[in-house]
């Protein structure tokens, strides 16, 4: 009955569609937008809706009631889709026998992913489809398919699901007329977990769910009221009674990217929740301008060809107060050439054109073009050549970047860097010595001692340049304060004990030397890099290797190898060693495609001896920030690999310019494997030539053109 | 605003760092540790200085955007009783009678700025009620968002623009839309002749208070 009084209640508002007031809406206090459901994807309370959160966009959410307890995160790689990484937290339930886990309640890690089919039109509702918990253990599995209709102010949703939220078993499974297979839904999960069973898919019971949103935007409030038709208590091992299908919440929006929610549910339950938000597609943050530098009169320029130290001694300067530093410069008849390097400006158009704005106020009208070599680290990336004419008009806003590019070129010289040959050269005093001291955290969530175990310690990062391109790392790490003592689950994996024994590695490695390298990195031939590493590579293994990069500057293919002699270190990380050697390398090539997605492919040798490859694909978003997943499967079997069957995970790049009202270089990066496991584990190799020269193809330059003047 | 969240989270571990060497000692938290005193608190612009603005030619005011670094706008031209003012980064306002009509180079900019009583007339007929205000934006576009204000005397206080002082009257207005529960307060001190000296003004529903000081009117 009940279901009958909401199903005719929602069919007539269904289809009354009327968008009022958008403009006004926009200027609301709050945005009181789309929510997160208890399990993090947007949704209502315990269902989800068709909604979904901006395209680069990242949201946490914590939801806690009993016995269910919900820690998210969320993120919009595409507009279309969203993706949920989650861990469930099960309070009438134990993680494992007590020897094992002690009193620790259960925890489940799960993945969602829904996927938008159509954008809601003046009539059409918006209509999604999604997976709940797919390739966990399958304990929340659901699937389904939704829409959600906005009329005004109220948002209406109405979905048939199957799996956990089809328990009601109100409606007939409408997949059962396709093929009879869709009849019976098989439970029996994957032990190992971490596969996707694509035969249970909208197979078993059906139910019809359903919701109305109601938006008070001058109040920062929306209500919720739902028809919600999974049933938990027909799991084995909990016992959730439901005494009603319907539950009612409210969220108030602090801002527009935090809210807080109150809800009851089943009829029993209460239930608290809070979701915080970032967008991070743009940077909303307004930059510096380029300084502006007053022209010198023709005789002062004049002056400057008879003394090109003064010249090179005033440019210097000039760069230096816009943060970028001069390497090199030679000082032509009608042409300049320079050398930069920068640690405020990610962007490398952005950092030639605020060179070659200083280059013009300084040099007289004979100086026809600006060749500007950009520098990372110690390489040279790229030369820009600009049409001195072309930019001054641009930068006067007599032209575009556009109109600059038809006359520009660029160029690489890796091999050939201009600091070899300058007539200018800024004297370094080798060994340079530099080093920082910051606070540092590592973490170990999920495990069965305790959801969070962790360590606070002081990291001491130095390093010793010897001359350009060879230097020595040291990076010291000096324990504060941890619970590290509570560990209590070693390692039980089958294959060499790579990266399991991290318990032992993080208990034992207090005030340890997580890592003392010498670095040595060079261009022998046009694009092509080498790197070479000697000394304790990281935390858990010492050696030495090296590493090619091929990066064919005017092509969107880059070629990789790598190839290590490593041998385990002690859990102390100090000096010693144990009897565990390995050889390990990769065959690497990365591409990009379209809409900023890039993928990067290896296959080769991992640590534990398993041969397989890796997929790791990734979106970068215009501002910069960067959404990825990757998987390793390799010749190891299930069993032999364990929990999660084979390695997988994911992580994310936010650039800290989005936070700050100046450029600055550096990302923060937060990457997360569900399980440490010795399978398809890589050497962590600070330093990759990849990560240094990635964003150096002529692609990449000319994405990033527009910055040329900014 | 979503910018908030990370930095606050922060706050905690960052405090003790403020005293210490930022080049060296957790580079990256000290900075960001800068970032969050301009976000929590006003930022300051050490360089607006009476020496400064004697040297400018121009009639000029000091502008504040919600917790922004104050800076300083010079007189580009003035029609009748408008007055045209600009940034060296970039930020336009159209002053009209002491009261911000219209701005560019700002995220929300205020297009159109209608009503049925001058700011001047207002003040001095204290017992209008329901003053009817037309407000029209870009970024979102909106036109005409009807705004109601009311004033009130609140008294005589002494203000001090760099380094200068007056006896100004302080004048309140309460503006309100009902639909989008936007109701705020705008101050103004005003002199004897009913110049606008000093002024707090909230311009859009999407925009922090603007803080303006004349330091040098224009003749």
């Amino acid at each position: 009955m009940g279901l009958r009084v909401f199903l005719l209640g929602f069919f007539l508002i269904f289809f009354l569609n009327s968008k009022t007031f958008a403009s006004l809406d926009d200027y609301f206090p709050y945005k009181v937008g789309p929510t997160s459901a208890n399990y993090g994807n947007t949704g209502l309370l315990e269902t989800p809706n068709a909604r979904f959160m901006e395209p680069g966009a990242l949201r946490f959410s914590f939801s806690s009631s009993y016995p269910l307890e919900f820690t998210s995160l969320t993120a919009t790689p595409f507009s279309w889709m969203e993706a949920t990484y989650r861990y469930t937290e099960i309070k009438n339930d134990n993680y494992g026998p007590s020897s094992y886990s002690r009193n620790q309640s259960d925890k489940d890690k799960a993945f969602d992913l829904k996927i938008r089919l159509l954008r809601e039109g003046y009539i059409l509702p918006e209509f999604a489809m999604g997976l709940r918990d797919a390739g966990g253990t399958g304990k929340f599995a659901s699937e389904y398919l939704v829409a959600t209709k906005g009329v005004g102010s109220l948002d209406l949703t109405l979905g048939i699901a199957t799996g956990g939220m089809g328990s009601d078993d109100n409606i007939k499974n409408p997949f059962t007329d396709i093929s009879d297979r869709f009849k019976v839904r098989n439970n029996d999960s994957d032990t190992q977990g971490g596969g996707l069973n694509i035969n249970s898919l909208f197979t078993g019971k059906a139910a019809l769910f359903g919701g109305l949103e109601y938006s008070l935007k001058r109040y920062g409030l929306k209500f919720m009221l739902e028809y919600d038709t999974s049933n938990p208590e027909k799991s084995p091992s909990r016992e959730m009674k439901v005494q009603s299908r319907f539950n009612a919440g409210i969220k108030y929006f602090l801002s527009d990217t935090l809210n807080f929610g109150v809800a009851f549910e089943r009829g029993h339950q209460f239930r608290l929740s809070f979701s915080l938000k970032g967008l991070f597609e743009k940077d909303t943050l307004t930059k510096p301008k380029p300084k502006n530098v007053i022209a010198l009169s023709n005789k002062q320029m004049e002056s400057f060809k008879d003394n090109k130290d003064l010249f090179y001694r005033s440019l210097n300067k000039s760069l230096r107060d816009e943060s970028i530093f001069l390497q090199a410069a030679s000082y032509n008849d009608d042409s300049l050439d320079l050398a930069i390097a920068s640690n405020r400006f990610s962007s490398f158009p952005r950092a030639a054109g605020r060179s070659a704005r200083i280059v013009s106020a300084l040099t007289p009208q004979e100086i026809t073009k600006i060749n500007v070599h950009s520098m990372n680290g110690d390489l040279e990336v790229a030369i820009f050549t600009l049409d001195r004419l072309e930019y001054d008009q641009a930068a006067n806003y007599v032209g575009s970047p556009s109109e600059v590019l038809s006359n520009s070129k660029i160029s690489s010289k890796s091999n050939k860097p201009l600091f070899l040959e300058a007539d200018f050269k800024p004297t370094v005093n080798f060994p340079e010595f530099t080093w920082s001291l910051s606070p540092s955290l590592k973490h170990q969530i999920g495990g069965p001692e305790g959801f969070y175990l962790g360590a606070l310690s002081l990291k001491l990062d130095s390093s010793v340049k010897f001359r350009r391109n060879l230097t020595f790392y040291t990076s010291l790490d000096f324990n504060v304060y941890d619970t590290f003592s509570e560990f209590n689950n070693p390692s039980q994996s089958k294959i060499p004990h790579v990266r399991s024994d991290i318990q032992d590695y993080l208990k034992e490695g207090k005030n340890s030397i997580q890592r003392m390298q010498l670095e040595y990195i060079f261009s022998p031939y046009n694009d092509l890099f080498v790197k070479l590493d000697l000394g304790y590579l990281e935390e858990m293994f010492g050696g030495f290797g090296g590493e090619i990069l091929y990066r064919p500057f005017s092509n969107d293919s880059v070629f990789g190898l790598t190839t290590y002699k490593v041998k385990q270190r002690s859990f102390d990380q100090r000096f010693s060693f144990k009897e565990y050697t390995a050889s390990t390398g990769h065959l690497s090539y990365y591409q990009d495609f379209i809409y900023g997605i890039s993928g990067h492919f290896s296959v080769g040798k991992y640590l534990a001896g398993d041969k397989g490859g890796t997929v790791d694909l990734s979106r970068r978003f215009k501002s910069g920030f960067t959404l990825g997943v990757f998987a390793t499967k390799t010749n190891l079997s299930k069993e032999m690999f364990g929990e999660g069957s084979f390695d997988k995970g994911f992580y994310f790049s936010i650039p800290v310019n989005l936070f700050y009202s100046d450029f600055k270089t550096g990302n923060i990066s937060f990457g997360l494997h569900p399980l440490t496991k010795d399978g398809g584990a890589f050497l962590n190799r600070p330093h990759a030539l990849f990560g240094i020269l990635g964003d150096t193809k002529k692609s990449t330059l000319l994405r990033d053109w527009d910055d040329l003047l900014d | 605003m979503h910018k908030k969240f990370i930095s606050i989270s922060l706050l905690s571990s960052l405090i003790a760092c403020s005293s210490l060497d930022s080049n060296r000692i957790a580079p990256g938290y000290v900075e960001a540790f800068k970032s969050i005193q301009g976000l929590l608190f006003s930022a300051e612009n050490k360089d607006l200085t009476p020496q400064l603005v004697q040297k400018i030619p121009y009639a000029t005011l000091i502008l504040k955007i919600g917790k922004g670094a104050p800076g300083l706008l010079i007189l580009e031209s003035k029609k009748r009783e408008r007055t045209y003012w600009v940034s060296a980064d970039g930020v336009f306002i159209v002053i009209e009678d002491g009261r911000i009509i219209q701005t560019a180079g700002i995220e929300n900019n205020l297009k159109r700025y209608v009503s049925n009583y001058s700011l001047t007339h207002s003040l001095k007929n204290l017992d209008i009620l329901n003053a009817i205000n037309y407000y029209s934006f870009n970024r979102p576009i909106l036109n005409n968002l009807k705004v109601k204000s009311n004033f009130k005397k609140v008294g005589m206080e002494q203000v001090t623009i760099l380094s200068k002082t007056r006896n100004l009257t302080l004048y309140e207005e309460t503006i309100n839309n009902e639909y989008l529960g936007w109701s705020r307060v705008n101050k103004y001190w005003v002199d004897k002749d009913n110049y606008v000296w000093k002024s707090r003004q909230y311009i859009s529903p999407k925009l922090p208070p603007f803080y303006i000081e004349v330091t040098k009117k224009p003749t």
